[in-house]
């Protein structure tokens, strides 16, 4: 069996919790958390939102030019294949600083990275296992794309954005987090 | 739909970990599960391993005990009875708590002496409540009914039962037996239903868990070790690592992929269920049935026959004591005679016949003597005798080895060797004489009752006289009376009186016998003191002058009455109560 690469993502103890104390007893460190936290994700978003393909950039019949949004044309139908709308894909292109629910394997994520929409995940993710299919080959000849990443975590978006972030987006959430359990930690002290 | 999210520091929150890992690696994980309950988690590779290696020692110890228990029940031709043992077994560990491994050599204890498995699982059961009751532990309480099963009970004793040694040694097994489930009935369910009781319950689930672990992993190593068991140990560590990694991995707390782990080990040997079917010991076939069978029966028809020997046996114990008992009894008569035989040759006893012959002389021969020197002699002789006779007695009670008799008896010969002694150095003493002598004056001969007769009988004379004859005679101041002595008449007399000295012969105080009278006409005993004080003041009153006394008869016989006045003389003299005066 292939083996196939898993990155575990980074671990922290306690975080959750953190968080939780944060909001009840210094409120004013949970906002400062949440937006050092903004700040260092923020370049990665925003990078990720420049990577994303305008009209004109993706296959004409893709995209919405000259036709009304019908239920059916809708970027967000289950219908059929969605169009590819940039200001909605890129609108859903963002990131969140509160915890997420426990995935199936009892992981939280204290922040996330996202890519909402159909479409933009399709440009995001096209020919990464099967590139020689005739919708990625017209797509790279007409408008060419880079697909950067690592495993499952390789596209021409947000993956992309994120890996050439180098991890610094990820380090100044772990620091920023740091820094504020630090801070609840000397004011939560008792000094005589 | 593809979800396109990057999660920045993630934390490991466990609840849905277990069930994905369960999934995906099957039974690997399930096992895992349960090695991270039962060491925690926050054990080691350290504890693991020693884990592992307990478990494997706990199988082996498990499985020697039964396969001896199994070995034991074929040789008993029990050997069909073996499942249900087992069985027995099983419930009686999780419905009491008792470890199996306490309980199979108590029921091999048992089943080796009764020979029955059926009686056997009973008295293990009284053994098991006996045990809760009395906090001895169970094998040797099984030991202790199996002994009694046979007839020794001595180690019954020690359960404080109620029953003294002897009732337990007359008393049959049955009774004993009934006698031990109405103190100890139900006290093993109610120790069970104790706090302590179910962490008991605890620690035997706890350690039949590690007894499959221990026999899985020993079957997988084996096997993975080609049949090597020394070669299968030294693969324990390995697989006690990979397990714990699988902790750390379900638990979220390891740094390594399940794949890595695995990577490590050859893990698909180590879960293999083992190959052992369980022993049922029935066969399928009708014939292996009817065996089985004929061989329960042969057991039946082997533990029926045993029981009657059983209690043949106790019978023929018991009448052997009951001759015992009876030859016992003879003895202890036969002894009582004897004591009585001893007792009654002391009748026969030539020396002691002699010494109280010698004695009984003495006393005859002191009535005959007549000077100190006699006396004295016989003092010496009856000293002797003494000590003769106390030697004799000392010597019985040193055959007798009697403490008490022997003490008494040495006082006694030293008292006599000590007068013996005194009376040799002629150091004598009036009082050591005196105590001599008294010993030896018979008591019967001179006593009050003695004396009343012989007073009444002057009595008797003098009335005779008076009624006859006239009788005159002379008191005090040379008159003579002519009347009857009457008390009123003796008494004006000794008034009259004046002084202390005798009067004459006819002063009341002087009659016959050496008694005396006294002023009230009263017939008093011999006193020696008085007739001595008497004496003297004659002596001091009529040193110069003679006493005459006249005596008065009626008529009769002249040489009788001289006979009789002699004698009256020579009595008083001899007493000491009339002595002739010294010119």
């Amino acid at each position: 069996m292939k083996q196939r690469r898993q990155r575990m993502p980074a671990s922290v103890k306690g975080a959750v919790e953190l968080r939780k104390a944060l909001r009840q007893f210094t409120p004013d460190l949970a906002k400062g958390l949440s937006k050092e936290m903004s700040q260092a994700l923020r370049p990665v978003v925003k990078n990720a939102r420049g990577y994303m393909p305008n009209e004109n950039q993706v296959l004409s019949n893709w995209g919405l030019t000259g036709d009304r949004i019908t239920a059916a044309s809708s970027a967000f139908s289950n219908a059929k294949f969605p169009k590819y709308v940039p200001s909605i894909v890129k609108a859903n292109v963002g990131f969140k600083t509160t915890p997420s629910k426990a995935n199936s394997r009892g992981f939280r994520s204290l922040a996330s990275l996202f890519n909402k929409t159909r479409a933009g995940a399709i440009y995001e993710v096209a020919g990464t296992k099967n590139p020689n299919s005739l919708f990625v080959k017209n797509q790279e000849a007409k408008y060419g794309s880079q697909i950067k990443g690592e495993g499952a975590r390789k596209g021409r978006g947000l993956y992309r954005a994120y890996e050439e972030d180098n991890g610094k987006a990820l380090s100044a959430v772990v620091k920023a987090i740091e820094a504020a359990k630090s801070k609840l930690n000397n004011r939560a002290t008792v000094k005589g | 739909m593809a979800t396109v999210k990057i999660d920045i520091a993630s934390e490991f929150t466990g609840k849905k970990a277990f069930k994905q890992a369960e999934t995906a690696s099957d039974k690997l994980v399930k096992n895992t599960k349960k090695l991270a309950g039962a060491f925690g988690l926050a054990f080691g590779t350290a504890q693991v391993v020693a884990y592992g290696k307990a478990a494997v020692k706990a199988f082996a110890e498990d499985d020697k005990a039964a396969t001896i228990l199994s070995k034991t029940l074929s040789n008993l031709g029990l050997a069909f009875a073996d499942p249900r043992i087992k069985t027995f077994i099983a419930d009686l560990e999780k419905q009491y708590g008792v470890l199996d491994d306490f309980l199979r050599p108590a029921y091999q204890k048992l089943v080796t002496t009764t020979g029955n498995w059926q009686k056997s699982q009973e008295l293990l059961r009284t053994a098991l409540d006996l045990s809760a009751q009395s906090g001895v532990d169970l094998v040797t309480v099984a030991e202790d009914l199996g002994k009694a099963y046979v007839g020794n009970t001595k180690g019954l004793q020690k359960y404080s039962l109620g029953i003294t040694k002897a009732e337990l040694a007359s008393l049959s097994f049955e009774d004993i037996l009934k006698r031990i489930t109405k103190i100890s009935a139900g006290q093993a369910a109610a120790a069970a239903d104790t706090y302590a009781g179910k962490l008991d319950k605890l620690t035997v689930a706890s350690a039949n868990l590690s007894e499959k672990i221990g026999g899985a992993l020993l079957d997988a190593f084996i096997k993975f070790n080609g049949g090597d068991v020394d070669k299968a140990t030294g693969k324990i560590e390995t697989f006690g690592t990979a397990v714990e990694n699988l902790i750390r991995l379900a638990t979220g707390t390891g740094d390594k992929s399940l794949s890595e782990i695995l990577n490590g080990v050859d893990y698909k040997y180590g879960f293999i269920p083992t190959d052992k079917k369980p022993n049922t010991n029935r066969s399928a076939s009708p014939a292996g049935t009817a065996k089985r069978l004929a061989a329960e029966k042969k057991a039946q028809a082997d533990a029926l026959k045993a029981e009657r020997e059983r209690v043949r046996l106790a019978k023929e114990k018991a009448a052997a004591e009951a001759k015992a008992l009876k030859d016992k009894r003879l003895g202890i008569a036969i002894d009582k005679a004897t004591l009585a035989l001893g007792k009654s040759s002391d009748v026969f006893d030539l020396d002691k016949i002699q010494v109280a012959a010698a004695l009984t002389s003495q006393a005859e021969q002191l009535g005959k003597a007549t000077s100190a020197a006699q006396v004295m002699q016989i003092a010496n002789d009856t000293a002797r005798l003494n000590v003769k006779k106390s030697i004799s007695d000392l010597e019985d009670a040193i055959a007798a080895k009697d403490e008490k008799a022997i003490i008494a008896a040495t006082a006694k010969l030293n008292e006599d060797i000590k007068i013996l002694g005194t009376l040799s150095k002629q150091d004598l003493k009036l009082q050591d004489i005196k105590s001599i002598l008294d010993s030896l004056k018979p008591k019967d001969l001179i006593n009050l009752q003695n004396l009343e007769a012989a007073l009444a009988l002057l009595g008797q004379i003098a009335a005779a006289t008076a009624a006859g004859k006239n009788v005159s005679g002379t008191f005090g101041g040379g008159s003579v009376a002519s009347s009857v002595i009457t008390s009123a008449s003796v008494a004006a007399a000794i008034g009259a009186r004046t002084g202390y000295d005798i009067s004459g012969a006819t002063d009341p105080r002087v009659t016959y016998g050496g008694q005396r009278i006294d002023s009230a006409g009263n017939y008093n005993s011999y006193n020696a003191e008085m007739a001595l004080a008497m004496g003297a003041g004659r002596y001091q009153g009529n040193q110069n002058a003679g006493n005459t006394i006249i005596v008065n008869t009626g008529i009769g016989d002249p040489n009788a009455i001289a006979e009789a006045i002699d004698q009256v003389l020579t009595d008083a003299v001899q007493r000491g109560t009339l002595r002739q005066a010294t010119p």
